[in-house]
Protein backbone atom coordinates (compact mmCIF):
# COMPACT_ATOMS: atom_id res chain seq x y z
CA UNK A 1 0.00 0.00 0.00
CA UNK A 2 3.02 2.28 1.24
CA UNK A 3 4.79 1.40 -1.90
CA UNK A 4 2.00 2.26 -4.18
CA UNK A 5 1.46 5.52 -2.57
CA UNK A 6 5.45 6.25 -3.06
CA UNK A 7 5.02 5.29 -6.48
CA UNK A 8 2.33 7.22 -7.59
CA UNK A 9 3.87 10.70 -5.65
CA UNK A 10 6.58 9.64 -7.39
CA UNK A 11 4.92 10.12 -10.57
CA UNK A 12 2.93 13.12 -9.63
CA UNK A 13 6.39 14.62 -8.69
CA UNK A 14 8.36 13.58 -12.08
CA UNK A 15 5.24 14.99 -14.83
CA UNK A 16 5.08 18.60 -12.43
CA UNK A 17 8.47 18.81 -12.72
CA UNK A 18 8.50 18.21 -16.31
CA UNK A 19 5.36 20.28 -16.83
CA UNK A 20 6.42 23.19 -15.35
CA UNK A 21 4.77 26.05 -14.54
CA UNK A 22 2.55 24.53 -11.81
CA UNK A 23 -0.61 22.68 -12.97
CA UNK A 24 -4.07 24.65 -12.37
CA UNK A 25 -7.25 23.95 -12.60
CA UNK A 26 -10.00 26.15 -12.16
CA UNK A 27 -13.55 24.84 -11.87
CA UNK A 28 -15.30 28.34 -11.95
CA UNK A 29 -13.80 32.03 -11.74
CA UNK A 30 -13.67 32.24 -8.48
CA UNK A 31 -12.33 28.66 -7.44
CA UNK A 32 -8.28 28.20 -7.45
CA UNK A 33 -6.42 24.73 -7.22
CA UNK A 34 -2.78 25.32 -7.33
CA UNK A 35 -0.21 22.41 -7.15
CA UNK A 36 3.53 23.05 -7.13
CA UNK A 37 7.19 22.27 -5.18
CA UNK A 38 10.49 21.55 -4.99
CA UNK A 39 13.14 19.52 -5.28
CA UNK A 40 16.13 19.43 -3.21
CA UNK A 41 19.37 17.34 -3.72
CA UNK A 42 21.47 17.84 -0.49
CA UNK A 43 25.39 16.12 -0.78
CA UNK A 44 26.90 15.63 2.62
CA UNK A 45 30.01 15.58 3.95
CA UNK A 46 30.40 14.60 7.91
CA UNK A 47 33.92 15.25 9.52
CA UNK A 48 32.46 13.27 12.43
CA UNK A 49 29.97 10.31 12.22
CA UNK A 50 26.80 11.31 13.95
CA UNK A 51 26.24 8.34 14.56
CA UNK A 52 22.39 6.38 14.44
CA UNK A 53 22.02 4.01 11.38
CA UNK A 54 23.27 5.12 7.41
CA UNK A 55 20.87 8.41 6.35
CA UNK A 56 19.59 8.68 9.70
CA UNK A 57 18.15 12.10 10.31
CA UNK A 58 21.07 13.35 12.22
CA UNK A 59 23.16 12.28 9.44
CA UNK A 60 20.91 14.17 7.01
CA UNK A 61 19.82 17.48 9.06
CA UNK A 62 22.27 18.96 11.67
CA UNK A 63 20.86 17.74 15.22
CA UNK A 64 22.63 19.33 17.92
CA UNK A 65 22.04 16.58 20.45
CA UNK A 66 24.18 14.05 18.16
CA UNK A 67 27.38 16.01 17.66
CA UNK A 68 29.65 13.74 19.05
CA UNK A 69 31.56 13.53 22.68
CA UNK A 70 34.28 12.63 22.22
CA UNK A 71 35.22 12.69 18.63
CA UNK A 72 34.56 9.34 16.73
CA UNK A 73 37.34 10.32 13.94
CA UNK A 74 35.02 8.40 11.47
CA UNK A 75 33.36 11.00 8.91
CA UNK A 76 30.74 10.10 6.47
CA UNK A 77 29.50 11.24 3.03
CA UNK A 78 25.75 10.90 2.05
CA UNK A 79 23.47 12.09 -0.34
CA UNK A 80 19.41 12.14 -0.45
CA UNK A 81 16.40 14.72 -1.44
CA UNK A 82 14.50 14.05 1.32
CA UNK A 83 14.21 17.51 1.74
CA UNK A 84 11.70 18.06 -1.47
CA UNK A 85 8.57 18.72 -1.02
CA UNK A 86 5.19 19.12 -2.53
CA UNK A 87 2.16 21.36 -2.46
CA UNK A 88 -0.94 22.37 -2.72
CA UNK A 89 -3.27 25.07 -2.42
CA UNK A 90 -7.03 25.33 -3.08
CA UNK A 91 -9.00 29.20 -2.73
CA UNK A 92 -12.50 28.22 -2.34
CA UNK A 93 -14.99 31.60 -1.99
CA UNK A 94 -17.21 31.51 0.70
CA UNK A 95 -19.51 34.63 1.39
CA UNK A 96 -17.38 37.53 0.85
CA UNK A 97 -14.33 36.19 1.33
CA UNK A 98 -12.13 33.16 0.24
CA UNK A 99 -11.14 30.07 2.55
CA UNK A 100 -7.72 28.95 2.23
CA UNK A 101 -6.10 25.45 2.53
CA UNK A 102 -2.94 24.75 2.34
CA UNK A 103 -1.27 20.77 2.36
CA UNK A 104 2.76 20.47 2.41
CA UNK A 105 4.72 16.94 2.19
CA UNK A 106 8.17 16.25 2.36
CA UNK A 107 10.04 12.93 2.22
CA UNK A 108 11.56 13.27 5.73
CA UNK A 109 10.08 10.14 6.97
CA UNK A 110 12.27 7.81 5.04
CA UNK A 111 13.39 4.46 6.65
CA UNK A 112 15.33 1.65 5.53
CA UNK A 113 13.58 -1.41 4.05
CA UNK A 114 14.06 -4.64 5.72
CA UNK A 115 17.68 -5.27 4.07
CA UNK A 116 18.32 -2.19 5.68
CA UNK A 117 19.23 -0.02 2.30
CA UNK A 118 17.85 2.98 2.60
CA UNK A 119 17.79 4.14 -0.88
CA UNK A 120 15.13 1.87 -1.38
CA UNK A 121 11.98 3.58 0.60
CA UNK A 122 11.31 7.27 0.63
CA UNK A 123 8.27 7.91 2.67
CA UNK A 124 6.32 11.14 2.79
CA UNK A 125 5.42 13.09 5.93
CA UNK A 126 2.88 15.86 6.49
CA UNK A 127 4.54 19.19 6.85
CA UNK A 128 1.57 21.36 6.67
CA UNK A 129 -2.39 21.16 6.46
CA UNK A 130 -4.40 24.17 7.24
CA UNK A 131 -7.22 26.78 6.18
CA UNK A 132 -7.45 29.55 6.74
CA UNK A 133 -10.35 32.04 6.43
CA UNK A 134 -10.77 35.52 7.48
CA UNK A 135 -8.71 36.08 10.96
CA UNK A 136 -8.72 32.37 11.90
CA UNK A 137 -6.54 29.97 10.84
CA UNK A 138 -6.55 26.13 11.91
CA UNK A 139 -4.87 23.04 11.34
CA UNK A 140 -0.78 21.75 11.32
CA UNK A 141 1.46 24.14 10.68
CA UNK A 142 4.76 27.20 11.78
CA UNK A 143 3.94 28.02 15.70
CA UNK A 144 2.85 31.04 15.96
CA UNK A 145 5.48 31.77 18.42
CA UNK A 146 8.26 32.02 15.74
CA UNK A 147 8.70 34.80 13.82
CA UNK A 148 9.34 32.64 10.25
CA UNK A 149 11.35 35.96 8.34
CA UNK A 150 14.39 35.94 10.54
CA UNK A 151 14.82 32.29 9.58
CA UNK A 152 18.42 32.54 7.41
CA UNK A 153 18.72 31.39 4.10
CA UNK A 154 21.13 27.89 4.73
CA UNK A 155 21.14 24.44 2.99
CA UNK A 156 21.01 22.82 6.45
CA UNK A 157 17.34 21.33 7.26
CA UNK A 158 17.13 22.18 10.53
CA UNK A 159 19.02 25.68 11.15
CA UNK A 160 20.89 27.31 13.52
CA UNK A 161 20.84 26.16 17.18
CA UNK A 162 18.67 29.55 19.08
CA UNK A 163 16.10 29.23 16.44
CA UNK A 164 13.12 27.13 16.14
CA UNK A 165 10.50 26.32 13.16
CA UNK A 166 8.12 24.04 14.88
CA UNK A 167 5.17 22.54 13.17
CA UNK A 168 2.45 21.81 15.25
CA UNK A 169 -1.62 21.40 15.39
CA UNK A 170 -2.99 25.05 16.17
CA UNK A 171 -6.23 27.53 16.38
CA UNK A 172 -4.95 30.76 15.51
CA UNK A 173 -6.66 34.36 15.34
CA UNK A 174 -4.60 37.10 13.24
CA UNK A 175 -5.76 40.73 12.56
CA UNK A 176 -3.62 42.77 10.42
CA UNK A 177 -3.38 46.50 11.46
CA UNK A 178 -1.69 49.32 9.52
CA UNK A 179 1.76 49.15 11.50
CA UNK A 180 1.85 45.30 11.41
CA UNK A 181 -0.24 42.25 12.55
CA UNK A 182 -1.59 40.61 16.25
CA UNK A 183 -1.87 36.94 16.61
CA UNK A 184 -3.36 34.65 19.33
CA UNK A 185 -2.84 31.02 19.53
CA UNK A 186 -3.60 27.80 21.10
CA UNK A 187 -1.46 24.74 20.61
CA UNK A 188 -0.74 21.28 20.80
CA UNK A 189 0.77 21.21 24.37
CA UNK A 190 3.41 18.34 25.07
CA UNK A 191 5.77 18.08 27.86
CA UNK A 192 9.14 16.49 27.39
CA UNK A 193 11.69 15.71 30.66
CA UNK A 194 14.66 14.64 31.11
CA UNK A 195 15.08 11.93 34.05
CA UNK A 196 17.19 11.44 36.76
CA UNK A 197 19.63 9.04 34.44
CA UNK A 198 19.22 11.72 31.37
CA UNK A 199 17.45 9.91 29.15
CA UNK A 200 14.29 11.65 27.66
CA UNK A 201 10.92 10.87 27.87
CA UNK A 202 7.04 12.55 27.14
CA UNK A 203 3.94 11.60 28.90
CA UNK A 204 0.71 10.69 27.46
CA UNK A 205 -1.81 13.32 28.53
CA UNK A 206 -1.36 17.03 29.02
CA UNK A 207 -4.21 18.77 29.88
CA UNK A 208 -3.67 22.59 28.40
CA UNK A 209 -2.64 23.92 25.22
CA UNK A 210 0.06 26.09 24.97
CA UNK A 211 -0.92 30.13 24.82
CA UNK A 212 0.78 32.12 22.90
CA UNK A 213 0.58 36.11 21.96
CA UNK A 214 2.45 37.65 19.37
CA UNK A 215 2.56 41.24 18.29
CA UNK A 216 4.42 41.99 14.66
CA UNK A 217 5.20 45.16 13.70
CA UNK A 218 6.27 45.60 9.61
CA UNK A 219 7.25 47.87 6.55
CA UNK A 220 9.47 48.40 4.21
CA UNK A 221 12.42 48.60 6.52
CA UNK A 222 11.77 45.30 7.45
CA UNK A 223 9.51 43.50 11.01
CA UNK A 224 9.77 42.90 14.08
CA UNK A 225 8.32 40.84 16.61
CA UNK A 226 7.21 40.04 20.70
CA UNK A 227 5.66 36.75 21.36
CA UNK A 228 4.93 35.31 24.43
CA UNK A 229 4.26 31.69 25.34
CA UNK A 230 2.21 30.18 28.90
CA UNK A 231 2.47 26.57 29.22
CA UNK A 232 1.80 24.18 31.66
CA UNK A 233 3.98 21.63 32.25
CA UNK A 234 2.67 18.06 33.40
CA UNK A 235 4.20 14.78 34.84
CA UNK A 236 1.06 13.20 33.94
CA UNK A 237 2.14 10.99 36.88
CA UNK A 238 4.74 9.40 34.50
CA UNK A 239 8.16 8.69 37.57
CA UNK A 240 5.49 8.58 40.06
CA UNK A 241 1.85 7.06 38.69
CA UNK A 242 -0.01 9.44 42.25
CA UNK A 243 1.89 12.20 41.85
CA UNK A 244 0.18 14.23 39.34
CA UNK A 245 2.98 17.22 39.47
CA UNK A 246 2.57 20.14 37.26
CA UNK A 247 4.48 23.58 37.08
CA UNK A 248 3.56 26.98 34.54
CA UNK A 249 5.84 28.39 33.09
CA UNK A 250 6.65 31.75 30.55
CA UNK A 251 8.62 32.49 27.95
CA UNK A 252 9.36 35.54 25.84
CA UNK A 253 11.23 35.86 22.49
CA UNK A 254 12.11 39.19 19.98
CA UNK A 255 12.75 38.33 16.25
CA UNK A 256 13.18 39.75 13.01
CA UNK A 257 14.55 41.11 9.80
CA UNK A 258 15.91 44.23 9.15
CA UNK A 259 16.37 45.32 5.65
CA UNK A 260 20.37 47.17 5.05
CA UNK A 261 21.33 48.39 1.72
CA UNK A 262 20.05 47.53 -1.01
CA UNK A 263 19.47 43.23 -0.36
CA UNK A 264 21.32 42.69 2.31
CA UNK A 265 19.47 42.17 5.54
CA UNK A 266 20.24 40.93 9.13
CA UNK A 267 18.17 38.29 10.93
CA UNK A 268 17.99 37.61 14.55
CA UNK A 269 16.05 36.17 17.35
CA UNK A 270 16.74 35.79 21.04
CA UNK A 271 14.22 34.10 23.59
CA UNK A 272 14.54 33.22 26.97
CA UNK A 273 12.11 31.49 29.72
CA UNK A 274 11.53 28.26 31.00
CA UNK A 275 9.43 26.69 28.93
CA UNK A 276 11.34 26.84 25.65
CA UNK A 277 12.99 23.19 25.66
CA UNK A 278 10.64 21.31 22.90
CA UNK A 279 10.09 24.69 21.07
CA UNK A 280 13.91 26.24 20.93
CA UNK A 281 17.00 24.47 18.62
CA UNK A 282 15.47 21.56 17.22
CA UNK A 283 14.86 19.72 20.74
CA UNK A 284 18.52 20.28 22.21
CA UNK A 285 16.94 20.21 25.64
CA UNK A 286 13.70 19.20 27.14
CA UNK A 287 10.86 21.22 28.97
CA UNK A 288 11.93 20.12 32.57
CA UNK A 289 13.83 17.65 34.91
CA UNK A 290 12.08 15.17 37.21
CA UNK A 291 12.96 13.74 40.20
CA UNK A 292 12.50 10.73 41.50
CA UNK A 293 9.88 11.40 43.36
CA UNK A 294 8.41 12.96 40.25
CA UNK A 295 8.87 16.43 40.91
CA UNK A 296 8.63 18.64 37.87
CA UNK A 297 11.85 21.66 37.60
CA UNK A 298 11.27 23.61 34.44
CA UNK A 299 14.94 24.26 32.91
CA UNK A 300 15.71 27.91 32.04
CA UNK A 301 16.93 28.51 28.90
CA UNK A 302 18.46 31.01 26.72
CA UNK A 303 19.25 31.00 22.87
CA UNK A 304 19.56 33.17 20.21
CA UNK A 305 20.88 33.57 16.66
CA UNK A 306 22.00 36.33 14.21
CA UNK A 307 22.41 36.43 10.73
CA UNK A 308 23.67 38.72 8.23
CA UNK A 309 22.90 37.81 4.29
CA UNK A 310 25.22 39.94 2.02
CA UNK A 311 24.62 39.95 -1.89
CA UNK A 312 27.63 39.85 -3.59
CA UNK A 313 25.47 40.51 -6.97
CA UNK A 314 22.32 40.22 -8.40
CA UNK A 315 21.98 36.06 -7.91
CA UNK A 316 24.72 35.75 -5.85
CA UNK A 317 24.57 35.88 -2.11
CA UNK A 318 26.36 34.19 1.23
CA UNK A 319 24.87 34.21 5.18
CA UNK A 320 27.06 34.14 7.98
CA UNK A 321 25.05 32.79 10.96
CA UNK A 322 25.65 32.46 14.49
CA UNK A 323 23.65 30.73 16.89
CA UNK A 324 23.84 29.46 20.31
CA UNK A 325 21.59 28.12 23.38
CA UNK A 326 22.24 27.50 26.92
CA UNK A 327 19.94 25.64 29.44
CA UNK A 328 20.62 25.79 33.44
CA UNK A 329 19.32 22.58 34.36
CA UNK A 330 18.59 21.06 37.75
CA UNK A 331 21.77 19.27 38.46
CA UNK A 332 20.42 17.69 41.64
CA UNK A 333 18.12 15.83 39.41
CA UNK A 334 19.88 15.11 36.46
CA UNK A 335 23.25 13.49 35.53
CA UNK A 336 26.60 15.80 34.69
CA UNK A 337 26.26 14.54 31.56
CA UNK A 338 23.72 16.44 30.62
CA UNK A 339 23.72 18.99 27.54
CA UNK A 340 24.57 22.67 28.76
CA UNK A 341 25.90 24.65 25.79
CA UNK A 342 25.15 24.36 22.22
CA UNK A 343 26.40 26.65 19.36
CA UNK A 344 26.35 26.51 15.69
CA UNK A 345 27.99 28.80 12.76
CA UNK A 346 27.20 28.16 9.09
CA UNK A 347 28.23 30.19 6.36
CA UNK A 348 27.74 29.83 2.78
CA UNK A 349 27.65 30.70 -1.09
CA UNK A 350 24.66 30.53 -2.68
CA UNK A 351 23.38 31.50 -6.57
CA UNK A 352 20.32 31.15 -8.12
CA UNK A 353 21.36 30.80 -12.04
CA UNK A 354 17.52 31.14 -12.63
CA UNK A 355 15.08 32.56 -10.10
CA UNK A 356 13.29 28.67 -9.79
CA UNK A 357 16.53 27.16 -8.91
CA UNK A 358 19.19 27.69 -6.15
CA UNK A 359 22.68 25.98 -6.11
CA UNK A 360 24.96 26.32 -2.86
CA UNK A 361 27.70 25.44 -0.66
CA UNK A 362 27.79 25.63 2.75
CA UNK A 363 29.85 25.29 5.62
CA UNK A 364 28.59 24.10 9.38
CA UNK A 365 30.53 24.48 13.00
CA UNK A 366 28.56 22.74 16.04
CA UNK A 367 29.86 22.85 19.22
CA UNK A 368 28.29 20.89 22.00
CA UNK A 369 29.29 21.01 26.07
CA UNK A 370 27.75 19.07 28.84
CA UNK A 371 27.49 20.15 32.84
CA UNK A 372 30.67 18.09 33.19
CA UNK A 373 32.55 20.71 30.85
CA UNK A 374 33.32 17.99 28.15
CA UNK A 375 32.64 18.85 24.72
CA UNK A 376 32.86 17.73 20.65
CA UNK A 377 32.39 19.28 17.52
CA UNK A 378 31.17 18.49 14.20
CA UNK A 379 32.06 20.04 10.83
CA UNK A 380 29.73 19.99 8.08
CA UNK A 381 30.24 20.53 4.38
CA UNK A 382 26.92 20.66 2.07
CA UNK A 383 26.12 21.27 -0.96
CA UNK A 384 22.04 21.78 -2.35
CA UNK A 385 20.21 22.28 -5.42
CA UNK A 386 16.92 23.27 -5.39
CA UNK A 387 14.46 23.49 -8.32
CA UNK A 388 10.98 24.73 -7.54
CA UNK A 389 7.98 24.22 -9.97
CA UNK B 1 38.65 13.71 2.99
CA UNK B 2 36.77 16.77 1.45
CA UNK B 3 37.37 15.20 -2.05
CA UNK B 4 35.34 12.36 -0.89
CA UNK B 5 32.32 14.56 -1.56
CA UNK B 6 33.56 15.44 -5.23
CA UNK B 7 31.71 12.89 -7.12
CA UNK B 8 28.73 13.50 -5.63
CA UNK B 9 29.34 17.29 -5.73
CA UNK B 10 29.88 16.68 -9.34
CA UNK B 11 27.14 14.25 -10.13
CA UNK B 12 24.57 16.93 -8.47
CA UNK B 13 25.70 19.36 -10.73
CA UNK B 14 25.11 17.70 -13.80
CA UNK B 15 22.45 16.52 -12.91
CA UNK B 16 20.74 19.68 -11.97
CA UNK B 17 22.83 21.88 -14.90
CA UNK B 18 20.78 19.55 -17.49
CA UNK B 19 17.66 20.09 -15.53
CA UNK B 20 17.98 24.00 -15.90
CA UNK B 21 18.97 23.93 -20.16
CA UNK B 22 15.99 21.07 -20.49
CA UNK B 23 13.09 23.54 -18.95
CA UNK B 24 11.87 26.72 -20.24
CA UNK B 25 14.38 29.39 -18.46
CA UNK B 26 12.43 32.38 -20.00
CA UNK B 27 11.26 34.47 -16.55
CA UNK B 28 9.76 37.28 -15.46
CA UNK B 29 11.17 40.45 -15.70
CA UNK B 30 11.76 41.38 -12.14
CA UNK B 31 9.68 44.55 -11.83
CA UNK B 32 11.45 47.78 -11.14
CA UNK B 33 14.99 47.02 -11.59
CA UNK B 34 15.66 48.17 -15.42
CA UNK B 35 13.56 50.92 -15.73
CA UNK B 36 14.36 54.51 -14.80
CA UNK B 37 11.21 55.50 -12.54
CA UNK B 38 9.69 59.10 -13.70
CA UNK B 39 8.52 59.38 -10.31
CA UNK B 40 11.43 59.37 -8.10
CA UNK B 41 10.81 57.01 -4.68
CA UNK B 42 13.10 55.27 -2.25
CA UNK B 43 10.20 53.95 -0.87
CA UNK B 44 8.96 52.20 -4.08
CA UNK B 45 11.96 51.04 -4.91
CA UNK B 46 12.17 49.28 -1.48
CA UNK B 47 8.97 47.72 -1.32
CA UNK B 48 9.82 46.45 -5.07
CA UNK B 49 12.80 44.95 -3.93
CA UNK B 50 11.45 43.66 -1.01
CA UNK B 51 8.49 42.14 -3.26
CA UNK B 52 11.21 40.42 -5.45
CA UNK B 53 12.73 38.76 -2.62
CA UNK B 54 9.87 37.04 -1.47
CA UNK B 55 11.11 34.51 -4.27
CA UNK B 56 14.15 33.40 -2.48
CA UNK B 57 12.64 32.73 0.34
CA UNK B 58 12.51 28.88 1.46
CA UNK B 59 10.43 28.09 4.14
CA UNK B 60 7.36 30.29 3.74
CA UNK B 61 4.30 28.53 2.59
CA UNK B 62 2.39 29.59 -0.14
CA UNK B 63 -0.29 31.11 1.36
CA UNK B 64 2.37 32.84 3.53
CA UNK B 65 4.37 34.29 0.40
CA UNK B 66 1.11 35.45 -0.97
CA UNK B 67 0.01 36.96 2.77
CA UNK B 68 3.18 38.91 2.70
CA UNK B 69 3.25 40.00 -1.24
CA UNK B 70 0.29 41.11 -0.64
CA UNK B 71 1.12 43.38 2.62
CA UNK B 72 4.15 44.81 0.41
CA UNK B 73 1.45 45.41 -2.66
CA UNK B 74 -0.83 47.37 0.29
CA UNK B 75 2.42 49.18 1.33
CA UNK B 76 3.06 50.09 -2.23
CA UNK B 77 -0.25 51.49 -2.68
CA UNK B 78 0.14 53.47 -0.10
CA UNK B 79 3.25 54.77 -1.35
CA UNK B 80 1.62 55.42 -4.97
CA UNK B 81 -1.59 56.86 -3.81
CA UNK B 82 0.56 59.73 -1.51
CA UNK B 83 2.88 60.41 -4.88
CA UNK B 84 -0.41 60.78 -7.30
CA UNK B 85 -2.22 62.50 -5.14
CA UNK B 86 -0.15 64.68 -2.59
CA UNK B 87 0.74 68.28 -3.98
CA UNK B 88 4.35 68.65 -2.55
CA UNK B 89 5.05 65.70 -4.13
CA UNK B 90 4.88 66.93 -7.26
CA UNK B 91 8.86 68.24 -6.55
CA UNK B 92 9.52 64.31 -6.96
CA UNK B 93 7.76 64.29 -10.44
CA UNK B 94 11.20 64.41 -12.66
CA UNK B 95 10.99 66.96 -15.57
CA UNK B 96 7.65 66.83 -15.78
CA UNK B 97 7.92 71.15 -16.69
CA UNK B 98 9.80 70.05 -19.47
CA UNK B 99 6.74 67.99 -21.12
CA UNK B 100 5.00 68.95 -23.97
CA UNK B 101 1.49 69.81 -23.31
CA UNK B 102 0.43 66.58 -25.28
CA UNK B 103 2.83 64.81 -23.17
CA UNK B 104 1.62 66.49 -19.70
CA UNK B 105 -1.96 65.70 -20.29
CA UNK B 106 -0.68 62.01 -20.88
CA UNK B 107 1.32 62.01 -17.98
CA UNK B 108 -1.75 63.40 -15.56
CA UNK B 109 -4.27 60.84 -17.27
CA UNK B 110 -1.72 57.79 -16.18
CA UNK B 111 -1.14 59.39 -12.79
CA UNK B 112 -4.94 58.88 -12.62
CA UNK B 113 -5.36 55.84 -13.74
CA UNK B 114 -2.87 54.39 -11.36
CA UNK B 115 -4.71 56.25 -8.10
CA UNK B 116 -7.74 54.78 -9.52
CA UNK B 117 -6.27 50.59 -9.76
CA UNK B 118 -4.32 51.97 -6.75
CA UNK B 119 -7.69 52.40 -4.77
CA UNK B 120 -9.38 49.76 -5.91
CA UNK B 121 -6.51 47.06 -5.11
CA UNK B 122 -6.61 48.55 -1.69
CA UNK B 123 -10.53 47.58 -1.34
CA UNK B 124 -9.27 44.29 -2.62
CA UNK B 125 -6.61 43.15 -0.40
CA UNK B 126 -8.89 43.11 2.59
CA UNK B 127 -11.55 40.34 1.02
CA UNK B 128 -8.71 37.19 0.31
CA UNK B 129 -10.06 37.20 -3.61
CA UNK B 130 -6.47 35.89 -4.81
CA UNK B 131 -7.51 36.02 -8.57
CA UNK B 132 -8.53 39.44 -8.36
CA UNK B 133 -5.91 41.00 -6.54
CA UNK B 134 -2.96 38.88 -8.56
CA UNK B 135 -5.00 40.36 -11.62
CA UNK B 136 -5.11 43.94 -10.45
CA UNK B 137 -1.68 44.03 -9.00
CA UNK B 138 -0.52 42.88 -13.06
CA UNK B 139 -2.86 45.89 -13.94
CA UNK B 140 -0.91 48.61 -11.75
CA UNK B 141 2.75 47.15 -12.82
CA UNK B 142 1.63 47.93 -16.10
CA UNK B 143 0.59 51.15 -16.01
CA UNK B 144 3.84 51.86 -13.93
CA UNK B 145 5.63 49.87 -16.65
CA UNK B 146 4.38 52.07 -20.02
CA UNK B 147 4.50 55.23 -17.59
CA UNK B 148 8.51 54.53 -17.26
CA UNK B 149 8.97 53.74 -20.79
CA UNK B 150 7.35 56.88 -21.94
CA UNK B 151 8.42 58.92 -19.09
CA UNK B 152 11.93 57.75 -18.18
CA UNK B 153 14.77 60.17 -17.91
CA UNK B 154 17.05 59.85 -21.12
Amino acid sequence: MRSRLVQTISIILTLLFFFSPPLKAEHDARVKLSIGGRLKIDTIYNASSVGGPRTSKSDLAFSPRSIPIPDTGKNSVDANLRESRVWATLYLPVGDNSLSTYIEFDFFDSKKDALGRSHVANEPRLRHLYSSYRNFTIGKTYTTFTNLSSYPEINDANGPLGHFLIRQELIRYNASLSWGEIFLALEKAESTFTSTTGSSFQVNDDQIPDIIGKIKFSGSWGNMSVAGIIREINADGKVISEDNDKKWGAALNIAGRLHLSTQDNLRFVLSYGDVLGRYLSFNAFNDATISNTGKVNLTEILGGSIAYQHWWAKSLRSSLVFGATYADQDTSTSPATNNKIFASSHINLLWSPIQKMTLGLEWLHGYRELNNGNDGHLDRLQFSAIYKF
Amino acid sequence: MYLKMLPLVLITFITTSSLLFANDVSEKLETGKTILNAIHSDEVKKIMQNLNNLIYEREYTELELKKLSHRQIELLVEEATTLTKTASNQANIISLQSLGEEEQLTFTAMTNQLREIAIELKSEIGTNHYKEIDALYIKLQSTCNTCHQLFREP
